[in-house]
């Protein structure tokens, strides 16, 4: 299982999660408010110019991390361009590119404990010996590495069946790919147990 | 063992919550209600199907947790607080619920054969569960009355019951592969070796011949 966090070292790295996380939440919900064109695009600019203020590597690392949402991409063109309605195909584009790459600059540039020690902090409060409060911490961690194995899983699985197959049914891909997520959460699971567990007994 | 199993459904848990977000990705249709129509309920019945109530909604709330951090990971690349404040609200806050109620009909519909049980509890939690609250927020906020809010989303429902048939297929085809996993099936699983070997004992369905 691989680590999303960037080899590069980024001035991102230094902030604190807190506030990289409360910045995140700012630029989404923001970015859902926009309704001028002009607005949206300083808007959509704005993470990438924080990406590119940190070096052409790790601009080209985040921009690579960009290339699940290409079939989407195309998708919603083709969409909007029966609909007739292209402008706002174009505006659902970037808002998604400027958020996933928002969301992908915290992610990149924040340890996964970070993340966890951030989500037991919040959590002290309504927690008393902390258990709770870790394996939250863990499932969250857990959750945001499955995302990109998943998607990436499926894309390898949708290539092999269009190598082998003249049909165009990909759905039929969702077998292995069940089969294949769960048989990795049983390894997880396993690979957690043999290090003591995800709570205290 | 006690340990184990609960090691086992913190990462399903996780990866049940990564699966209604992989959902996601695959693009919306809004009507003019303006709520999308998304894979994203499949994973929501799946959540019920496959890990049973308890452990299904939480599934559900970690997914939405992660969305209200501000995460993309609504259809169509939604996610921070905005969404909450948008006409689907209710949907969103049915999503735990949704989970619940098809996990918690799955185990009591423990006679009935795999596919007809997940159907059944999928059609009960994935769309009766899940229009109540979702139905409540579009009319709160649209300002429209119930039955109309309810005539606006009445267009979903061919679309669900699609959902609630593949999620029937699916969840038979992961029990008949993996049983030990389906933990609606078994609310008190008993020790992953004894379970293994029932399982290997009795293969609950024919598929692995095709």
């Amino acid at each position: 299982m691989l680590a999303l966090t960037t080899p590069y070292q980024t001035i991102f790295h230094r902030w604190p999660a807190s506030l990289k996380v409360v910045m995140l939440l700012t630029f989404t919900t923001g970015l859902m408010l926009i309704q001028t064109q002009t607005l949206l695009l300083c808007a959509v600019g704005l993470p990438f110019c924080l990406i590119a203020s940190q070096g052409r590597r790790y601009l080209w690392f985040s921009l690579k991390l960009l290339r699940p949402l290409w079939p989407f991409v195309a998708i919603i063109l083709i969409w909007h361009f029966y609909t007739a309605d292209l402008q706002s195909g174009l505006s659902i584009i970037l808002k998604l590119a400027a958020a996933f790459t928002f969301a992908n600059l915290v992610t990149t540039t924040t340890s996964l404990a970070d993340f966890s020690a951030l989500i037991e902090k919040a959590m002290a409060p309504f927690d008393g010996n902390g258990a709770q409060g870790k394996k939250l911490g863990l499932m969250i961690a857990l959750t945001l590495r499955f995302i990109p194995v998943f998607i990436e899983r499926a894309s390898l699985l949708r290539l092999a069946h269009r190598a082998r197959s003249t049909k165009h049914g990909t759905w039929r891909i969702i077998f292995p790919l069940a089969l294949s997520a769960l048989d990795d959460a049983e390894h997880v699971s396993e690979a957690l147990n043999a290090r003591g567990g995800a709570a205290p007994r | 063992m006690i340990g184990k199993n609960m090691d086992k459904t913190v990462v399903l848990v996780a990866l049940f919550a990564a699966v209604i977000a992989a959902l996601g990705l695959i693009p919306k249709i809004t009507l003019i209600s303006g709520v999308p129509i998304t894979a994203q309920s499949l994973g929501i019945m799946l959540c019920g199907t496959i890990l049973g109530a308890r452990a299904g909604a939480q599934a559900a709330l970690l997914f939405l947790g992660l969305t209200a951090l501000g995460l993309p990971l609504l259809a169509g690349g939604r996610g921070g607080l905005a969404v909450f404040a948008s006409p689907s609200v209710g949907f969103l806050i049915g999503f735990p619920i949704a989970a619940f109620v098809t996990g918690w009909s799955m185990q009591r519909l423990a006679r009935l054969s795999i596919g007809p049980a997940s159907a059944l509890a999928a059609l009960l939690g994935g769309i009766i569960a899940l229009y109540i609250p979702g139905v409540i927020g579009l009319s709160v906020m649209i300002d429209k009355p119930l039955l109309a809010s309810l005539a606006l989303v009445a267009p979903f429902l061919p679309g669900d019951v699609i959902k609630v048939i593949l999620c029937a297929v699916i969840t038979r085809a992961i029990y008949s592969a993996r049983p030990q996993i389906v933990l609606a099936k078994s609310p008190q699983p008993a020790p992953d070796a004894d379970a293994a070997a029932q399982a290997a004992d009795n293969p609950p369905q024919k598929d692995e011949a095709r």
